[in-house]
Parts: C-alpha cells; sequence; structure tokens
C-alpha cells in the first residue's frame, strides 16, 4: 500500500515535555499536503519524525509513522538510512545545512548518486549535471566545480532539488523551502516541486507562504501546540478560518492578493 | 522637517576578491547606483542574496565609505565625513539589521540597551528616557517585563522587534531596515509591519526596507527597486488588482 501515514504520532522532548500530541496524517503518492501554523507548533517536529529522526533528545512517545506498509518509528539508523534519498526525500529551510561546506558539490552529488543508485563513476557525473540543467542551472560545471559556500542560497536549493530529481524518492518532505530565497528562486522551486507532484512523488510542505500553500497542496492541516487543529484546502482555510492564528494567516494572506508590483526594467 | 531628501549619487564599491575569482582581482558589491530617497518616502529595495543589499545598507549608514560615489542628506556629503563628525546625523539616520546582536549586546537587560541610544543621542533626562522606552513597549505591545531580562534570553523575533524600538526611540528622519523581516512567520512579520506602519503615520519616518519579500515590501512601500549583482537594474510602482483578478489567481 503505498502511503505515507503518521497514525497518533506523538513525541516527547527530553525534559517530558509533549510536542506533538497524536498527529495523524496521510500523503499519497503524487498528492501533496502542507502543514502550517505558529512558530512553536510543532511543524518541524512533524518533518522529523516523519523520517524517522526525532530531534536531539526527542522521542517518539506513542504511534505510528508507517512508509508504504512498512513501520519506521521503531527502524535501527542503518535501515532508515537505505530509505534516506530513494524513498523519502528532504528539502531543508537552509539548503547550506544539507551540504558538506568543506567539499564541491560536484564530487557530493556523485557520491549521493554512485551510492544510492549504484551508478558507475561517469554516469553518476552525467546524471548531476543533467539534473542541475532541469532545476534550471544552466551553468552545471561551475555548480558542480563550486563549493556549496560559493553558492547563492537559492542556487543551492536548486541544487538539493536537483539531487532528488535524480533520487527520484516517492516521497519529499519539504521544511520551509521558499523562506529563504528571493522571488526568482522561489518561483522556479515552487515549479519543481509542481513537476515532483506531477511525477506522482507524495510531497509533505512545512510552510507559512499562503502562495506555496495554495498553488501545491491539496489539502492545508495547521498545527497548534502540537495537535492538528484544522485542515481543508487552502481556498476552504481562507474562506473559513475557524481560530485565531487562522484567522490572522487568512487576514494576510488575502491582503497579499490585493496587488503587486509593476515592474519596469531600466 | 521641510522637505529633505538622501540623494545616492553614484555609489560604487568593491571588496577584495575570493579565492574563486582568483588572487588580486575585486568583487564588485556596487556599481554605480544612482537613487533618491525623499523624506517622508519609503522605499523598498530586493534582490537575491549577493546582490550588494546590505553593502547598499552599511553605506547609508556611515558604517562603510564608497570606493566613489556619494551619499548626500539635505547636501552634506555623509560619505566623506569622519566618524566624528556622523554623529550628529546618527539621530536622523538609523538602521537595523537581520542580527540583532549586532545592536544590542546580549549580556545587558532590553532596558539598559535601549537606553544607550537615548543617552548617546539624546539630552533626554533619565526620567524622560524611562517615559519614553516605557511608552514605546506599551504602544508596541510588548511587556514592560521583558525590559528587566538580558537580551539574550528572548527569542529571536523580540530581540528584533527590541532592535526596532532602540532605533526609532530617537525618532529618526530615515531608517533603513535591512532584512529585519526574514525567518519571522508570516503572523509575527505582520506584527512587526504594523508597528512599522503606525510609527510612519505618527511621526512620519522614511523607510528603506531591504527584503527578499515582496508581500513585505507591497505593504511597506511606496516604490520599490531591484538590485542585481551591485546594480540597480528595475524599478516598481504598484499595481491594484481587480477583484476579479485576485479570484482567479
Amino acid at each position: 500500500m503505498a502511503i505515507l501515514k503518521l497514525d497518533r504520532l506523538a513525541v516527547t522532548a527530553a525534559g517530558g515535555r509533549m510536542l506533538l500530541r497524536g498527529v495523524s496524517l496521510q500523503v499519497r503518492l503524487g498528492e501533496a499536503v502542507g502543514v502550517t501554523g505558529e512558530s512553536g507548533s510543532g511543524k518541524t517536529t512533524l518533518l522529523k519524525a516523519a523520517m524517522g529522526v526525532p530531534g536531539k533528545g526527542c522521542s517518539v512517545s506513542g504511534g505510528s509513522i508507517e512508509l508504504d506498509g512498512r513501520r519506521l518509528e521503531g527502524l535501527a539508523p542503518g535501515e532508515r538510512r537505505l530509505l534516506a534519498g530513494t524513498s523519502l526525500g528532504f528539502i531543508p529551510q537552509l539548503p547550506m545545512t544539507a551540504f558538506d561546506a568543506r567539499i564541491e558539490v560536484g564530487r557530493q552529488m556523485r557520491a549521493i548518486f554512485r551510492k544510492r543508485l549504484g551508478l558507475s563513476r561517469a554516469a553518476a557525473s552525467e546524471l548531476a549535471r543533467e539534473k542541475l540543467r532541469q532545476a534550471n542551472l544552466p551553468d552545471a560545471d561551475r555548480v558542480l566545480a563550486s563549493r556549496p559556500g560559493a553558492l547563492s542560497g537559492g542556487m543551492l536549493q536548486r541544487t538539493t532539488i536537483a539531487i532528488l530529481l535524480g533520487l527520484q524518492p516517492s516521497y519529499v518532505l519539504a521544511d520551509e523551502p521558499t523562506s529563504a530565497l528571493d522571488p526568482d528562486n522561489r518561483e522556479a522551486v515552487v515549479r519543481l516541486l509542481l513537476q515532483m507532484k506531477s511525477a506522482s512523488a507524495g510531497l509533505l510542505i512545512v510552510s507559512h507562504d499562503p502562495e506555496v500553500l495554495e498553488r501545491l497542496c491539496d489539502r492545508v492541516l495547521v498545527l497548534h501546540d502540537g495537535e492538528l487543529v484544522e485542515q481543508g484546502s487552502m481556498a476552504e482555510l481562507l474562506a473559513r478560518p475557524r481560530r485565531g492564528w487562522t484567522r490572522r494567516f487568512a487576514a494576510t494572506a488575502l491582503q497579499q492578493r490585493e496587488g503587486e508590483w509593476a515592474w519596469e526594467r531600466w | 522637517m521641510g522637505m529633505g531628501e538622501m540623494v545616492v549619487e553614484n555609489l560604487s564599491k568593491s571588496y577584495p576578491g575570493s579565492g574563486a575569482s582568483g588572487r588580486g582581482s575585486r568583487l564588485r558589491a556596487l556599481d554605480r547606483v544612482i537613487f533618491r530617497w525623499r523624506e517622508g518616502e519609503s522605499i523598498a529595495v530586493m534582490g537575491a542574496s549577493g546582490s550588494g543589499k546590505s553593502t547598499l545598507a552599511r553605506l547609508l549608514l556611515g558604517l562603510e565609505r564608497p570606493d566613489a560615489g556619494a551619499v548626500r542628506l539635505d547636501g552634506t556629503n555623509l560619505s566623506a565625513l569622519s566618524v566624528q563628525a556622523w554623529r550628529p546625523y546618527r539621530r536622523k539616520v538609523q538602521g537595523v539589521f537581520q542580527d540583532a546582536s549586532g545592536t544590542l549586546n546580549p549580556r545587558m537587560s532590553a532596558y539598559v540597551n535601549m537606553e544607550e541610544a537615548l543617552r548617546n543621542l539624546t539630552d533626554m533626562t533619565r526620567r524622560e528616557r524611562r517615559r519614553e522606552i516605557e511608552g514605546l513597549m506599551e504602544r508596541f505591545r510588548m511587556e514592560r517585563e521583558l525590559l528587566k531580562v538580558p537580551v539574550r534570553s528572548l527569542s529571536g523575533g523580540q530581540q528584533r522587534r527590541l532592535a526596532l524600538l532602540r532605533a526609532l526611540s530617537v525618532k529618526p528622519s530615515y531608517l533603513v531596515l535591512d532584512e529585519v523581516l526574514s525567518g519571522l512567520d508570516r503572523v509575527s512579520c505582520d506584527a512587526v509591519l504594523e508597528t512599522l506602519a503606525d510609527y510612519r503615520e505618527g511621526y512620519g519616518c522614511s523607510y528603506l526596507l531591504i527584503t527578499h519579500d515582496a508581500y513585505a515590501a507591497y505593504r511597506m512601500a511606496d516604490r520599490c527597486l531591484l538590485l542585481e549583482e551591485g546594480r540597480l537594474t528595475a524599478s516598481a510602482v504598484k499595481e491594484r488588482r481587480t477583484d476579479r483578478q485576485a479570484i482567479s489567481t
């Protein structure tokens, strides 16, 4: 059964504080589910738990995480690593955190493709080039030869996505994938996520960006203090927000549509 | 107040190049940037990371000197002034940066941090300073209790708002805001935007908002400039969407 399923998932921090209090959700292939909510409501905890790696000192204290019929919460780290990339992909908010700062991007991409896909060195290089171009990074050779620090945040985020385009994981989890990007890169990342979705990946996206939630997600869930308190399509949430935070969120999202900049090139 | 203005004339700045571009080369951060910032007007400057936005902020605030060009405030070339000579203008032109720890001393209480600006830049008495600070906290709905704790024990969002209030407390005419909204969630971001709009209405401060966020720029600014690889390449004015368009998008 192809589905990523959290069932009454509870996560507890080291001091005993409950970070997630029984969250249930399902992501099917070709479907995008959004998660939003105020800072500290448990969004990142939810993603980490779904990756099978609850944060430092945190543990899954109840419920289950199921990936295509396999329970993840009890897996040993080694078994979990085998899922990374090919079954589950991750897009962080700050792409820098996904790379080793000391090593050229090309070497890192090749190593990932060789290890996960069993490719030869030459085939891994070719795939890296192809996927960088697909991620709208035409100067692939420059990207491959650079260390992560020499690339802008937007270029690195597209590189992260290029890696996922190569690995084609069934499910992609993204933590605020556009929040640190400028408008052009943001648009590029949204389009790439849409491509992944139409290539039937299942997406679970944490975001505060109303446009991202609306364009990408079939359903949006609102977290508050570790619990799911509202859900619906973004249009439904905007039209009938129920709780305080969601109401304010809807108000700013609607305001955002009231106009835009009319640009003129010099 | 009158009709003051800040004129940015052909501003250029470069830094010693990094390894990637070869030894001895220079990285051009700003290239002949020209614009006018009139008193009362709020401008957004958008651009990708590395486009020179923060360099522009630092030059406007006199924290660095340009290689060429000038920043003129009502005719005075600020870029040619020494640090000492800049002091009288510091009250008029303030800045807030993404990283509040650059302005706030993390070990000192919020109150001491707030008071320092007023002590250095105004001739207010101790009692007036207290009244001003507590008034600002109230006006911007921040709990007065926060003033007593060391800045480092406050959240990032609280530190950001405190740095903003500190800059506003001296009633600047021009305020440069460098990525002060990044990392805040939509609702906190909106709280800061409202604070700024509210303050602008009351005191007529002009903002230069450096941001990635087209939404924040739209809410905050009268017009928008685009910085690409150190050059201003486009400008924008506001265009309202009709209701029909708003529904279909």
